[in-house]
């Protein structure tokens, strides 16, 4: 037998490792899109009632702030942890991609909300100033002027953020979520089946690469500055 | 017709207070088009914020055509905004739109149907020169381009009223003066009543017919451009009408002499020779047109020793005076002061 064949008798490659793809995918792409929402909508109120924004309301800025600085403040392994019987509360276990989700959503959604922030406050004040004067309201100016003016900004964020939930989805995988983080442990670290660590590892470059891709290319077609 | 009344607005900096307008009244009469001219911290900006209600005044009031702004409710001020135009110094245009949403946007926002923004929106390109870049994005064009999508911008609303923030600041002469003869055609051919904000002298001579002098938070002259320039001695009609740099090298006595008119065309020197019978030399001289009317602006010097004699500088003056001239006699200090005023004000050649 060569080294090929060798490769397609080994169960966990052809058998475990779709799986685990498979739940990656589950786990980065639900949590992704919780993320995207309450971190996008975190950051526009973020932004919104921030001091000399549009509708300053200081207490709310102030605790919204306070909140996201304290979870970004845990590091994820800590998080996902912590989180283990609030998420068997919320979604009836603890293991599995979907519970993993839970604590994923919980882990990103404030740093995204941060980068939207930060996207929001990149718009210049002259270009709001302009929209209000022509008669906007608030919701108008959010809508049509700041959120597309921050296009750019905003899709760059997401990139970053899902490119973050690739890896922090391996991590929870260790503590039941499933996934190619768990397969390389239970294989790779446990077994010393080198061939399953290798592939778990170029299969997440790739998919890194090609979240980075698809985020720049969507970038570049959305930067008309 | 815009009328501000006794407009103050005061900005709190933690203990200390600026007083940023100090009590501004300005009437501006339907189809006028008035220049606010003030160096840098005078508070024209300020001001483009109370009128426009970006800020809101701490006292006095804001009306155009008789409907009151400084008071409206909040829901009152987007019906409020959208009589009036704005354009700004760097055209302030949405970078994610085309030229055609651009100049859509302000129609996009009181609920105009697509189609009708759209030919709206390619009207007021063609008002401006540029119908032929409504795909365009903001950047792909050039400053002037810039700021006349911003103009058709500003006209989308159909305000009454177009208040300019130092519109060509940031454009080169030649683009400035474009960019001004639009304003100036647009407001005659719409009745519009304009506002222009600046702190160069050059556009007020360009295109306004009244004029206000800004300083400290307040108006502290004012009036139509030919009266405020035939004003002598005043700071405007030391800006509008300015004197090239002169060598004072003479013991003589200073006489500044202005005439408008007939009487600027007729050389003053020859009008004092046929009268005292003694020369002068003219120091430095200009002559210019200023809404139609022609100025003749001069520095002259008697002879040494004419003080006291009854061809001295006081005759001299009153006989200028008595034949349509405003003259003064000027010490060099205050010769030296008028042209800092000039140089400050933007004016000075
Ligand atoms: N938001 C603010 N808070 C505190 N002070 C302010 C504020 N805005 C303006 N000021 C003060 O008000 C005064 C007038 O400022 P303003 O910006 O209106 O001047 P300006 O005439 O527009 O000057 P420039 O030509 O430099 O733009 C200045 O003393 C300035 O420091
Ligand atoms: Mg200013």
């Amino acid at each position: 037998m060569n080294w090929f064949q060798e490769l397609l008798a080994n169960p966990a490659l052809t058998e475990a490792l779709p799986e685990a793809f498979v739940e990656t995918l589950v786990m980065v792409g639900i949590s992704g899109v919780f993320t995207l929402v309450i971190g996008l909508a975190l950051g526009v109120i973020l932004h919104v009632t921030a001091p000399g924004g549009l509708r300053p309301v200081s207490w709310l800025h102030v605790l919204l702030s306070a909140v996201i600085n304290v979870t970004r403040s845990i590091p994820y392994a800590i998080l996902m942890v912590a989180l283990i019987p609030f998420t068997a509360w919320l979604v009836g276990t603890s293991i599995g991609p979907i519970a993993a989700c839970v604590s994923l959503t919980i882990g990103t959604a404030p740093f995204f909300a941060r980068l939207v922030e930060t996207s929001l406050r990149e718009v210049p004040s002259g270009t709001v100033d302009a929209a209000r004067v022509m008669g906007s309201t608030r919701g108008q100016i959010v809508r049509k002027v700041l959120l597309p003016e921050a296009m750019p900004g905003l899709v760059a964020s997401i990139t970053t953020t899902l490119v973050m939930l690739v890896g922090y989805s391996a991590m929870a995988g260790l503590i039941g979520g499933g996934g190619l983080g768990r397969l390389a442990y239970n294989y790779g670290y446990q077994r010393f089946d080198t061939a399953v660590m290798i592939a778990t590892i170029v299969i997440m470059v790739i998919l890194v690469q090609l979240i980075q891709w698809i985020g720049d290319r969507i970038v570049r077609a959305v930067d008309h500055r | 017709m815009i009328s501000i009344r006794d407009l103050r607005k005061v900005y709190r900096q933690g203990e200390r207070e600026v007083v940023a307008l100090d009590g501004i009244d300005l009437t501006v009469p339907t189809g006028a088009v008035h220049g606010i001219i003030g160096h840098s911290g005078a508070g024209k900006s300020t001001l483009v914020r109370c009128l426009t209600l970006l800020d809101r005044p701490t006292s006095g009031s804001v009306s155009i055509d008789g409907s009151e702004l400084s008071t409206a409710a909040d829901r009152d001020l987007l019906q409020a905004r959208r009589r009036i135009g704005m354009v700004f110094q760097h055209a302030n245009l949405l970078d994610s739109r085309t030229v055609l949403g651009n100049v859509a946007y302000p129609l996009e926002v009181t609920g105009q149907d697509k189609a009708g923004r759209t030919a709206r929106a390619r009207e007021l390109l063609g008002l401006v020169g540029l119908e032929d870049y409504e795909a365009s994005y903001p950047s792909q064009l050039s400053g002037g381009q810039r700021q006349r999508v911003g103009i058709a911008r500003a006209l989308a609303s159909d305000p009454r009223v177009l208040l300019c923030d130092e519109p060509t600041s940031a454009l080169d002469p030649a683009t400035t003066d474009g960019i001004l003869e639009l304003i100036r055609d647009l407001s005659d051919r719409l009745g519009l009543t304009v506002v222009v904000i600046t702190h160069e002298m050059h556009v007020v001579k360009k295109i306004c017919t009244s004029v206000s002098l800004l300083d400290q938070g307040r108006i502290v002259e004012g009036g139509v451009l030919t009266e405020v320039a035939s004003d002598l001695g005043s700071r405007l009609s030391a800006a509008l009408l300015p004197l090239p740099e002169a060598a004072l090298d003479t013991a003589g006595p200073l006489v500044e002499v202005l005439g408008h008119g007939p009487a600027a065309d007729v050389p003053v020197s020859t009008v004092i020779k046929d009268r005292f019978g003694h020369g002068v030399r003219v120091l430095a001289g200009s002559v210019e047109d200023l809404a139609g009317v022609r100025f003749a602006h001069h520095l002259l010097a008697l002879p040494d020793g004419a003080e006291g004699r009854t061809d001295g500088a006081d005759a001299v003056v009153a006989f200028l005076e008595q034949n349509g001239y405003r003259a003064a006699q000027r010490t060099r200090t205050q010769v030296e002061t008028a042209q800092g005023t000039a140089q400050d004000l933007g004016g000075a050649q």
